[in-house]
């Protein structure tokens, strides 16, 4: 009997830890988000193409310190589903003026990548000329894999806020198929990361950057950085760059450095009189890489690409559907180096006319007009794309 | 490339000083900025703001924690905009 009692109690006091243990809060904390989008694009003369991104965002904090965060991008491409480690960073909050991060990161540098590239963020259907790797020539990395450490110092009521960071850094790509026309003792001289095919027939092109870098093609790291400055909330103005040797060790090119500079301003206002949101967004990039006066390399290597965009959203009207529309137009352009194998420069203008369905659910329509200039040729092409975009 | 690094240091240290100036001369500094006024300050720079029902409180902590390695935010900062998102959801 006295056993039995004994059990019962031990039951009952396992049964209200259990219950007293599920009020806790739980020690690791996890919040599941992300974004997914359909495009339909129809482009010049070529087929109408759909195209489908699913990008699952994964967080977790053990404390209020510690935050892993990690985001996976599904795309399908040539008919197969392609995973790609977007980014995956440990975040160590050490005070309210630094905070270090380790791993795979969104580029503080250029703060398309990192504020504005996610399709429920940005306004148009496409991304920037020069800032992606979907379109055309990249100039400027998305992501690093590294160390950085950043964070902001308030004063008075505007903030200046920073970050610096040490990474693999980009690499140089020289295809070697070009060499073999000229000849001479080459080994070895290909980037380990230029994404070609084959014999390096799609190789991307000589004098171009790949951001990639895993291995790292060389020794080097990367250093960069951007300093903003909030001058007040809605004005954010700021600097970034990033140096490194970008050469493949062993190789005639191993010396050949980069060097990019990027300055951006973003704007958001509400404007009563006007009932709506002003957003401006620009961003310009400037890349220079060594001549280094030697074989497929010997030229000015300088490249640059703007956009400045222009949103507004009438969110303050009565209308519910007025106040869920949001006008677009955005301007871009990319110059490349004439000498250059991926030598067309673009300009191009874009408007945009979006449907808010919630805060982070749109539905975009979007209209573009590109000039691409090659030796001497001018040609110009319209774009239309239709986009959904969705947030959770 | 030198030249270049200078002028930019410059502008930078210009743009430091003006930031200074216009800091300690308005009124509100941010240490004395309730929760939702930070939010509405902060939350709406780079996307439109999510709304406090969005979430629950245990996400809420998790979400602003990104949001303030993100955002650049204070502890302070990120403390009262959190606090008031899980007041208001
Ligand atoms: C500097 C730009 C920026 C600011 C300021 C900002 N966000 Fe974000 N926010 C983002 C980006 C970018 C994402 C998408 C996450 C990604 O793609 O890595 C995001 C995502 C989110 C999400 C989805 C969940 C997540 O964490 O990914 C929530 C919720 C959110 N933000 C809330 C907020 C709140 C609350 C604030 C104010 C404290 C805020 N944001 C300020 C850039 C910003």
């Amino acid at each position: 009997m006295k056993k039995i009692k004994i059990l019962v109690a031990f039951i009952l006091i396992l049964m209200l830890s259990q219950s007293l243990m599920a009020q806790k809060e739980p020690s690791h904390k996890f919040l599941l988000s992300g974004y997914g989008f359909t495009n339909l694009e129809i482009e010049g003369d070529h087929p109408a193409q759909f195209e489908i991104g699913f990008n699952p965002i994964f967080l977790w904090s053990i404390n209020k310190n510690i935050l892993f965060e990690s985001e996976l991008e599904f795309e399908i491409e040539d008919n197969s589903t392609v995973v790609v480690l977007e980014y995956a960073q440990i975040l160590y909050i050490a005070n309210s003026y630094m905070t270090f991060g380790a791993g795979k990161f969104l580029s503080p540098n250029n703060i398309f990548a990192e504020r504005y590239h996610p399709a429920w963020i940005n306004k148009l259907p496409n991304m920037p000329l020069g800032l992606s790797g979907h379109s055309g020539a990249q100039l400027v990395a998305g992501t690093q894999v590294g160390l950085q450490v950043r964070s902001g110092i308030p004063v008075g009521s505007t903030k200046i806020v920073y970050a610096l960071y040490v990474s693999n850094g980009p690499s140089l790509n020289i295809d070697e198929s070009d060499l073999d026309t000229l000849g001479g003792d080459f080994h070895k001289i290909n980037n380990p990361n230029n994404e070609g095919g084959e014999g390096g027939h799609d190789a991307a092109a000589t004098g171009t950057l790949s951001f990639n870098n895993i291995p790292d093609n060389n020794s080097n790291k990367g250093i960069g950085g951007r300093i903003g400055f909030i001058l007040f909330p809605e004005l954010e103005i700021g600097y970034g760059f990033e140096t490194a040797r970008v050469g493949t060790d062993d190789t005639e090119y191993s010396d050949v450095r980069s060097f990019t500079n990027i300055l951006d301003l973003s704007y958001v206002q509400d404007i009563k009189s006007l009932a709506g949101k002003l957003d401006v967004r620009s961003q310009v990039t400037l890349l220079n890489i060594d001549n280094p006066g030697i074989a497929l390399l010997n030229y000015e290597n300088n490249s640059t690409a703007w956009y400045a965009q222009l949103a507004y959203q009438p969110y303050y009207l009565e209308s519910s559907f007025f106040k869920n529309l949001e006008f677009v137009a955005r301007y871009d352009q990319i110059n490349l180096p004439q000498e250059a194998e991926l030598n067309t420069d673009q300009k191009r203008i874009t408007v945009g006319l979006n449907y808010w369905l919630n805060h982070s659910t749109v539905v975009k329509f979007a209209y573009g007009n590109t000039i691409s200039e090659h030796e001497d040729e001018s040609e110009s092409e319209s774009t239309f794309i239709f986009q959904i975009a969705m947030g959770f | 490339m030198k030249n270049n690094i200078l002028k930019i240091l410059f502008v930078s240290l210009i743009i430091v000083f003006i930031s200074i100036v216009v800091g300690c001369a308005s009124n509100l500094s941010n240490s004395t900025k309730p929760g939702a006024l930070l939010w509405g300050e902060n939350c709406g720079r780079c996307h439109n703001v999510r709304p406090p029902s969005n979430l629950t409180d245990s996400e809420w902590d998790v979400a602003v924690l990104h949001m303030r390695t993100r955002a650049n935010l204070t502890e302070t900062d990120a403390e009262k905009i959190a606090a008031f998102l899980k007041a208001a959801n």
